[in-house]
């Protein structure tokens, strides 16, 4: 299963659009499910995101106030995998890795997908995984000068076993790191 | 001939196929039919269901039939019948066949099948005799749809027998689309050719080719020969000849071919489409017939008016023979046309249906014909509208091109009758078209030029005339390749003035439209400009009763348009433009935060191109200039917590690009907003929200910021914190939330991550931390600590506080509060034995009120908890 | 009790020289004891003059012997007892003419002359029960029937007033102006397949109303005082209406009506023939005919009636 891990697009206001090169890849029919990680933005944003697949977890984002029901943190199960979904602007520290195991204990799951730094990261704590897509965009950020790369995370889900492909943007190359994570019994 | 199966199930819908599937859509030439030719007068119609079938054919001696026939008696017997002439209006002629369809469904279903015949004989018979010519196209298409019908169930009703026995009502197999005669069991067959003995016996000729016609494709359960298809539509065609009134005939020869291509399973050949359209040639000449004249007198109608009336069915048959034609085949008719039937309603036809190669040849020759033309109903010049088009298709060359275009347009720019406008806007709107498309920006101007001419008047400006233009602005719109060129036209906004508010807010919305889609960012001062223009005009069509999702969609519009805007190096411009914007657009907060938001872009592209660490005077005072926009702006938004989120990005961005000062402002600001938050907020609908929930997401969010914020130098290293706990404490909190308590739980764990001697984050270059500012001094802790025992003294309370509660729904807050900061505790560094103390209580109230709600995370806790030996 | 006749075939039509299938189905009420049961073939040509052209009491008296053209009797079961319940007796014969007859006639139904076929079964019961009778007509189609010789006859015409047999010469002044002319594909027809031709206006003064085809089936019958004839019109299909273009060739074609035509037919003292009429209607009531003798026939292999 071909999982879409995404967020922090901030269209229009801070991104003109998705790059070119990503939105040829992510063509409607492959892809299972997105999951999204907020900061949308706009209506128009989730729209594109429904012609790649109409299967979308979101969560909101701190800027997503223009955009009706959505959720403030979400869970689903995929595969074998209990999946948590928060934005993570309300992570103190940002990204710190004690306060999001605190979610991930919260939500009870076995990977925690945040996003809000706009930054790719992944990492294994305590046998958790946890993900953070950074921006599709490449969207503006306060963090560290505004410079962000454009990233996604494709999962791929089998069983116990998720591979992540983390697809980067860099110029007008794009770039892909691939990361395991299994499930422990 | 028999063609093979695979021709059958295969591609059988040829290009040339498909191709006429887009021309000749018969729903669209039904309704168009119907709308256009209409009467006022009433329509005779014989409404008595007469039994020409159910009688079996009639044993009649010679000497009897004579008699009958001298006493006048036959044929006739039936309609003189008293009664049995009604008159219709048009409508009712309408409802009357709609009527006669459901009612053939009907007799249908309930296996009246001499009923069904005789209710489509009777339809058949109403084209018979017409007595209102005029209207006769829509009386065609009406019997057309009761014939249809028929076809379609005598058709499925063999089928059915194919695939089912009757006498068991057993399965026999099923049928697909395609099917072969060799599938199909005998009593089928024999059914089928019992309906084509039946129909071969009606005695009268329209009926008996009509219903023919309509059972033709019942042929593919007893043939698959091409030959058969073939020979069969030959027939057709000859028993119309015997149709002795060319307008009939004529309309016989479009169900002809109408049919044929459902039926054909290969292109109709060239060969038999082309005889209709020779027989049809050689009938006009009945309209020399000494006695036409007189018909036409009786019946009102212009010679005109008359040649208007085949219209329908000759674009039909054009189209048919047009797509195969060959040039040869061509010049032919074009001679036929100019030799015995010089009407436009020809002509205009003709150049529709031949293949764009043949005519864009021919123009020049074309346009001869058409200013030598004399005008029908058809006005001469509306015959270049299917030349525009086709030319557009498969231009001449450039020369060639554009001597057609003087030529016609010399032509066309002699209409000035204001009754003659709106033909004239259909033909500009395919010449503009054409011109945009193969000709360059000159060209594109005289033309508009000339239009604005013609209609650029206020006065006689018609609703028929604006929407002409609308379409031309689209058309404009839709092929210009550079959005440039399009403001460079010098009448392009000037007719945009022309339109009324609602057609211009509305084409406006289509150019910011086209503009997002097209994703090409710019510079051009001229082109921002006019871009400008057209959001305004959207933002000033807004009013307090606008729809939501309109605001909405103008707003994104126009965010988009910011967002695509690029001064390239010259930041103070781009700085201008937003200025400007949030002059132009104040009713709208999406665009103030818009402008803050590009605003604070470009903080971090200046410092870029300043050399690090030397500010450059000037590049330090644009810094200087757009944060200070940035905070002039935001109290202008509506949205408390809008205003918040941006004063804390832009804080941050202050801080990033070393602006120090100016962070410090802005938080300050940011603290005080948050003071003045009301717990309730009054909306528009003026129903009462709480800003609990924002108002704790918010302060997440700070805290986030705030770790990584210097102190300041006379208010020390907490100046931030002190008003943030205070304000937390002030704020009035829901009853019974736990929302302060998990505001404290959150300070503490900032302030936790402030207490370790390296930062888990920092920004920007130039600037220190609190880690690095205050390293090794024993103060800072201490300050740290006395905080953090504040604030676990106001979680005890809270806590103790809902212990005294004593109800199952406080029990379950205690539990979530306690694990909160259960949680939060974790994190800590070492824990201290006070704290190790605490976290024993915390346990053991999580314990004690653990519910499903929190169950699992308190396993988790628990779980963690172990984990550290803190258990 | 019951008794059926079923054939195999739908429509119950057979060509000569087939083999006719079918059975007899009895439903008995209990163990039914029987005579015996016999079923009969019987296929004969009846003649009678009608009331119309000779007179009511003639025709009563004139009534001619019927000629027999196939007499069969099979038995299907000796005396004995049929069983409770349903018994099937399967049958089966030759249709073919009796030794010495004029063999088969295709089943036809006109006015002096009927062609029948006719299966009869029945179940003797003795003295004391009513015996049991059923019968069920069958069709007969006979190929090769006045097929000897097939060859087509065009029969090209022109109709001008001065060819027009049943005007006086005097009478030319009162007939508008006209020139017509055609063909018909032949003259000897395959009675399976349309009738064609084509008729062409090549001039006419008057505006035409109608022009149609009129078929027309002859029969006579030899009779005591002579010979009788009965002329009817089986059919008339319009094959033009309203004002035709001039010069333009319009079909002729009409497909031979099932079971009201048959291949020509001649006998010793009958016969069935058949004629078209080509009828143009004019505006003011004048009509213009032609009449075409033509010899129907069927073709001798492949069976029924087929497009």
């Amino acid at each position: 299963m071909l999982v879409l891990v995404c967020g922090d697009l901030h269209l229009p206001q801070r991104a003109h659009d998705v790059p070119a090169k990503f939105k040829k890849m992510l063509v409607p029919g492959k892809i299972q499910h997105i999951i999204c990680t907020g900061n949308l933005n706009s209506k128009e944003a989730i729209d594109y995101l429904r012609t790649i697949c109409a299967d979308i977890h979101v969560v909101r984002g701190d800027f997503d106030d223009s955009i009706k029901d959505i959720p403030e943190f979400a869970v689903v199960k995929l595969g074998n995998f209990r999946i948590g979904i928060i934005h993570g602007h309300q992570v103190v520290p940002w990204g710190d890795k004690e306060s999001l195991a605190v979610w991930q204990r919260k939500l009870d799951v076995d990977v925690l997908v945040w996003g809000g730094t706009h930054q790719y990261k992944t990492f294994e704590h305590d046998g958790k995984f946890y993900i953070n897509p950074g921006s599709i965009t490449g969207a503006f950020s306060n963090l560290d000068g505004g410079d962000v790369i454009p990233t996604f995370v494709l999962m791929d889900i089998n069983q116990n076993n998720i591979v992540n492909f983390v697809y980067q943007l860099e110029g007008e190359e794009v770039k892909v790191k691939k990361k395991e994570f299994t499930k422990q019994d | 001939t028999a063609f093979t199966h695979s021709q059958l199930s295969g591609d059988h819908a040829s290009k040339a196929r498909r191709q006429l599937d887009s021309i000749l859509d018969w729903e669209a030439v039904r309704k168009d039919i119907l709308t256009t030719y209409t009467t006022q007068k009433n329509i005779p119609i014989v409404s008595k269901i007469v039994d020409d079938v159910e009688r079996e054919p009639e044993v009649v001696t010679l000497t009897e039939r004579a008699k009958r026939r001298l006493e006048g008696l036959e044929d006739e017997d039936d309609d003189a019948a008293p009664g049995s002439v009604r008159s219709f209006s048009q409508k009712e002629l309408v409802q009357h066949l709609e009527a006669l369809a459901e009612e053939l469904e009907q007799a249908w279903a309930k296996g009246e099948k001499v009923k069904s015949l005789r209710i489509v004989i009777q339809s058949c018979k109403m084209l018979v005799n017409c007595k209102v010519p005029a209207v006769y196209p829509s009386l065609f298409v009406l019997v057309a749809k009761v014939l249809d019908t028929f076809g379609r169930l005598v058709f499925e009703r063999i089928k059915r027998r194919a695939q089912v026995d009757e006498k068991t009502g057993k399965p026999i197999q099923i049928l697909g689309e395609v099917f072969r005669p060799s599938d199909i069991p005998e009593e089928a067959k024999e059914m089928c050719k019992n309906w084509f003995f039946k129909i071969a016996s009606i005695r009268e000729l329209l009926p008996r080719v009509y219903v023919e016609m309509c059972l033709w494709n019942c042929n593919k359960f007893l043939s698959e020969s091409r030959a058969v298809f073939d020979d069969m539509f030959v027939r057709f065609a000859g028993q119309i000849r015997g149709m002795g009134d060319p307008l009939v005939a004529n309309y016989a020869r479009l169900y002809l071919l109408r049919k044929a291509t459902e039926v054909f399973p290969y292109d109709v050949p060239l060969t038999l489409t082309h005889g209709c359209l020779e027989d049809w040639l050689t009938t006009t000449k009945q309209w020399q017939a000494p006695n036409f004249q007189q018909y036409l007198d009786a019946n009102g109608l212009s010679m005109a008016d008359y040649v208007h009336l085949y219209g329908p069915a000759v674009r039909w048959e054009l189209a048919m023979v047009g797509q195969q034609a060959d040039e040869q085949l061509f010049v032919a008719t074009m001679q036929r046309y100019e030799a015995e039937c010089p009407h436009t309603m020809l002509l205009h036809n003709c150049i529709a249906a031949f293949r764009p190669a043949l005519v864009s040849k021919y123009s020049e020759r074309i346009v001869e014909l058409i200013k030598a033309s004399t005008p029908g109903v058809l006005k001469r010049y509306e015959c270049y509208v299917p030349l525009g088009l086709q030319l557009q298709k498969d231009p001449p060359s450039l020369k060639k091109r554009l001597r057609i275009l003087n030529e016609v347009w010399v032509d066309v720019a002699e209409i000035r009758e204001p009754n003659e406008m709106p033909q004239y806007m259909a033909v500009a709107q395919v010449w503009l078209e054409f011109v945009v498309k193969h000709f360059k920006e000159r060209e594109v101007c005289i033309l508009l030029n000339d239009i604005w001419d013609h209609v650029g008047q206020k006065e006689n400006f018609t609703e028929e005339l604006e929407n002409g233009v609308k379409a031309l602005l689209n058309i404009l719109l839709n092929n210009l390749q550079d959005f440039h060129e399009l403001f460079a036209l010098d009448k392009f906004l000037p007719m945009l003035d022309l339109l009324k508010i609602g057609s211009r807010v509305e084409l406006c919305k289509a150019i910011m439209q086209n503009f997002a889609e097209r994703g090409q960012t710019t510079g051009d001062p001229i082109l921002i400009n006019s871009l400008l223009d057209v959001a305004r005009t959207l933002h000033d069509s807004l009013t307090d009763f606008s729809i939501e999702d309109e605001r909405r969609q103008y707003g994104q519009l126009i965010t988009v348009l910011m967002s695509r805007v690029d001064y390239g190096k010259n930041l103070e411009e781009h700085l201008n433009f937003f200025v400007e914007c949030r002059r132009s657009f104040a009713k709208m907060d999406a665009i103030t935060e818009a402008t803050v938001l590009g605003a604070v872009q470009l903080v971090p592209r200046a410092v870029r191109t300043m050399t690090i660490k030397q500010h450059s005077k000037k590049g330090a005072a644009f810094v200087k200039a757009c944060l200070a926009f940035c905070h002039i702006t935001i109290p202008s938004l509506h949205d408390w917590f809008k205003r918040l989120k941006l004063l804390l990005l832009t804080a941050m961005v202050s801080l990033g690009a070393g602006f120090m000062s100016q962070c410090d402002v802005l938080m300050r600001t940011c603290i005080n907003t948050l003071q003045d938050v009301p717990s309730f907020l009054t909306l528009q609908n003026n129903t009462v929200q709480a800003t609990e929930e924002s108002m704790l997401d918010f302060i997440q969010a700070l805290l986030g910021a705030m770790v990584v914020i210097p102190g300041h130098p006379s208010d020390g290293p907490f100046y931030l914190y002190a008003p943030l706990i205070e304000l937390v404490k002030e704020y009035q909190w829901e009853h019974n939330s736990i929302a302060k308590g998990r505001a404290f739980v959150q300070i503490l764990q900032s302030l936790s991550a402030v207490y370790q001697d390296r930062l888990p984050y920092h920004f920007g270059s130039g600037t220190e931390s609190n880690d690095q500012l205050y390293y090794g001094k024993k103060e800072y802790k201490t300050e740290i600590e006395d905080m953090c025992s504040d604030l676990l003294n106001e979680i005890t309370i809270i806590i103790a506080e809902l212990d005294g509660k004593n109800d199952a729904q406080s029990g379950n807050k205690m539990a979530q509060l306690s694990l909160e900061l259960l949680n939060a505790s974790l994190g800590f560094a070492t824990p201290s034995d006070k704290m190790k103390q605490i976290i024993a209580k915390l346990y053991g109230i999580a314990k004690q009120h653990a519910s499903r709600q929190t169950e699992t995370f308190f396993k988790n806790t628990e779980r963690a908890l172990r984990q550290r030996e803190l258990l | 009790m019951s008794v059926a006749i079923q054939l195999d075939r739908a429509g119950s039509v057979y060509n000569t020289g087939e083999s006719v299938k079918g059975c007899v189905i009895v439903t008995c009420k209990g163990t039914t004891a029987h005579m015996g049961i016999v079923l009969t073939v019987e296929g004969s040509v009846a003649l009678q003059l009608s009331p119309k052209s000779v007179g009511i009491f003639e025709a009563f008296y004139h009534t001619i012997k019927p000629l027999q053209l196939i007499s069969l009797s099979i038995t299907l079961a000796e005396p004995g007892k049929l069983p409770d319940g349903k018994t099937v007796l399967p049958f089966e014969f030759d249709l073919r003419g009796k030794k010495g007859g004029p063999g088969l006639f295709e089943t036809y139904h006109g006015v002096f002359v009927n062609v029948q076929y006719l299966l009869t079964v029945d179940m003797q019961r003795g003295m004391f029960a009513k015996n049991q009778r059923e019968t069920l007509p069958f069709i007969v189609v006979n190929p090769g029937q006045s097929a000897q010789n097939t060859r087509e006859v065009p029969v090209p015409f022109t109709l001008e007033p001065k060819n027009l047999r049943n005007v006086k010469k005097t009478g030319l002044s009162a007939i508008p102006n006209f020139i017509i002319s055609g063909q018909l594909d032949s003259a000897v027809c395959d009675i399976a397949k349309p009738f064609t031709g084509h008729i062409r206006i090549e001039h006419c003064d008057m505006r035409i109303r109608s022009i149609e085809l009129q078929l027309v089936r002859v029969e006579f019958c030899a009779a005591a005082e002579g010979v009788a004839k009965e002329a009817t019109e089986i059919q008339n299909i319009q094959i033009a209406e309203g004002d035709v273009c001039r010069n333009l060739s319009i079909p002729i074609f009409m497909v031979f009506p099932r079971w009201f035509t048959c291949p020509t037919l001649v006998a010793n003292n009958f016969k069935v023939e058949f004629e078209v009429n080509l009828v143009v209607l004019l505006e003011d009531s004048h009509q213009i005919t032609e009449n075409f003798p033509v010899k129907l026939y069927r073709l001798p292999t492949g069976g029924g009636q087929s497009l």
